[in-house]
């Protein structure tokens, strides 16, 4: 059992390592989240890990704790709307806008396990023909470890490719892997995965058309909610979108994002924040 | 509101699927295999039908090519949802005349999203 000190210790470590909101009453889901990792680790029980954690001062247990706290379950094509929105409205856009350039670059923003870019990645082998010679990159980042290689991986089991992708789809784009199904070379080829945390300096990662952060800021503080926000509007074109998850909003940062009207969850640069840059 | 036929050869699978359908507020009927379900389709045709594959008597997939040779036997939605879970099979059925195909074992989840990739729930 855990102590109400070790959930004030681990709430403050969430918050200082991954900007994580963790409430009081979330114990038992820290436990369940936290268990495994003790289990791994070799303590007898979790007080014991996080105590561990505190004597030594270990950063590296310290950050996988966090990990296994940040770490998010997601299915192919969640939310569905957001896709039809890139495939019509979004992409032609953009491929209009990025005519000259040739190149469209769109960021995953805790991409979790991989489905949220392998379902972009799908749609863009369906509008191959459309996008000519085009290259489109996907860039998926997440802050657990796990995640990236699982994506990375590709491989999936038969539960996760029944959650949102049609019986097409999976035999277009998978194959059999023992008990997994496999995205195919292809679609992986599209996406290059990379573990980075989204409150943490992000130059190296460039500047992206479009960027999809859905359900993460939605577990954040306040103040991070905001840091990520302001750092995901500096890492967007003035011509790019952010796309959000199905109940956040870019509030915390109105100076950066205004929403398009009539698709929820979707936003541009606000026009201060370009004159501003300009 | 849409009607659902659920034919399967196992009593358990049928009450399961049953209970989840009619949460998705769908009408349900069930056959133990092929050829009650295609009595049941001659009497009236069902929106959908989730179908199991190996049953007694009459399997899902001769079923179903009998089905769609039926007077307005092509309007049912027929969803798949059996144990074969090998790539050659699903694409055999699809062949054949299959909107959807589900892997056993399933969930309301599963349901739900199979049921809204064919049109069947928004």
């Amino acid at each position: 059992m855990m102590t109400p000190e070790d959930m004030k210790y681990v709430a403050a470590e969430a918050h200082r390592i991954a900007g994580l909101a963790i409430r009081p009453n979330q114990a038992c889901l820290v436990e369940h989240r936290l268990a495994p990792l003790a289990r791994a680790e070799g303590f007898e029980s979790i007080s014991a890990m996080l105590g561990s954690i505190r004597r030594d001062a270990d950063p590296r247990l310290a950050k996988a704790a966090v990990e296994s706290l940040a770490c998010r379950e997601s299915w192919f094509f969640r939310d569905r709307k957001p896709f039809a929105n890139f495939r019509q409205d979004i992409l032609p856009v953009l491929a209009r806008a990025r005519g000259t350039e040739r190149k469209i670059r769109i960021w995953c923003a805790g991409a979790g396990n991989g489905q949220e870019a392998y379902s972009l990645a799908m749609i863009l082998e369906e509008e191959a023909e459309r996008l000519g010679d085009i290259s489109v990159e996907i860039v998926a980042t997440d802050f657990c470890a796990r995640a990236i290689d699982r994506g990375r991986a590709g491989a999936f089991s038969q539960f996760d490719v029944q959650r949102g992708l049609s019986i097409q789809r999976l035999i277009h784009h998978f194959e059999q892997s023992g008990k997994d199904w496999r995205i195919s070379a292809s679609i992986r080829r599209r996406v290059d995965f990379q573990q980075h945390n989204l409150i943490d300096a992000s130059a190296a990662l460039g500047m992206f058309d479009l960027i999809l952060c859905r359900n993460v800021i939605s577990a954040m503080t306040p103040d991070s909610r905001k840091t990520v926000l302001t750092r995901l509007g500096r890492h967007l074109a003035d011509d790019g979108y952010l796309i959000l998850g199905e109940g956040e909003t870019a509030a915390g940062a109105v100076d950066m994002f205004r929403s398009v009207r009539g698709k929820r969850g979707l936003y541009e640069k606000a026009a201060a924040d370009i004159a501003q840059a300009a | 509101m849409k009607t659902c036929l659920v034919v399967d050869d196992s009593r358990v699978i049928r009450k399961v699927a049953r209970r989840i359908l009619e949460d998705l507020q769908f009408e349900c009927d069930e056959a133990a295999d092929g050829a009650s379900a295609l009595d049941k389709c001659r009497l009236s045709m069902p929106d959908a039908i989730l179908l199991d594959w190996n049953m007694p008597v009459m399997n899902g997939l001769d079923f179903m090519q009998a089905l769609r040779r039926e007077p307005s036997g092509d309007q049912p939605v027929v969803v798949f949802c059996t144990t074969e879970n090998d790539m050659g099979r699903i694409t055999e059925a699809l062949r054949a005349g299959a909107d959807e195909y589900i892997m056993k074992p399933f969930d309301s989840e599963i349901i739900q999203s199979k049921f809204e990739e064919v049109g069947l729930i928004a």
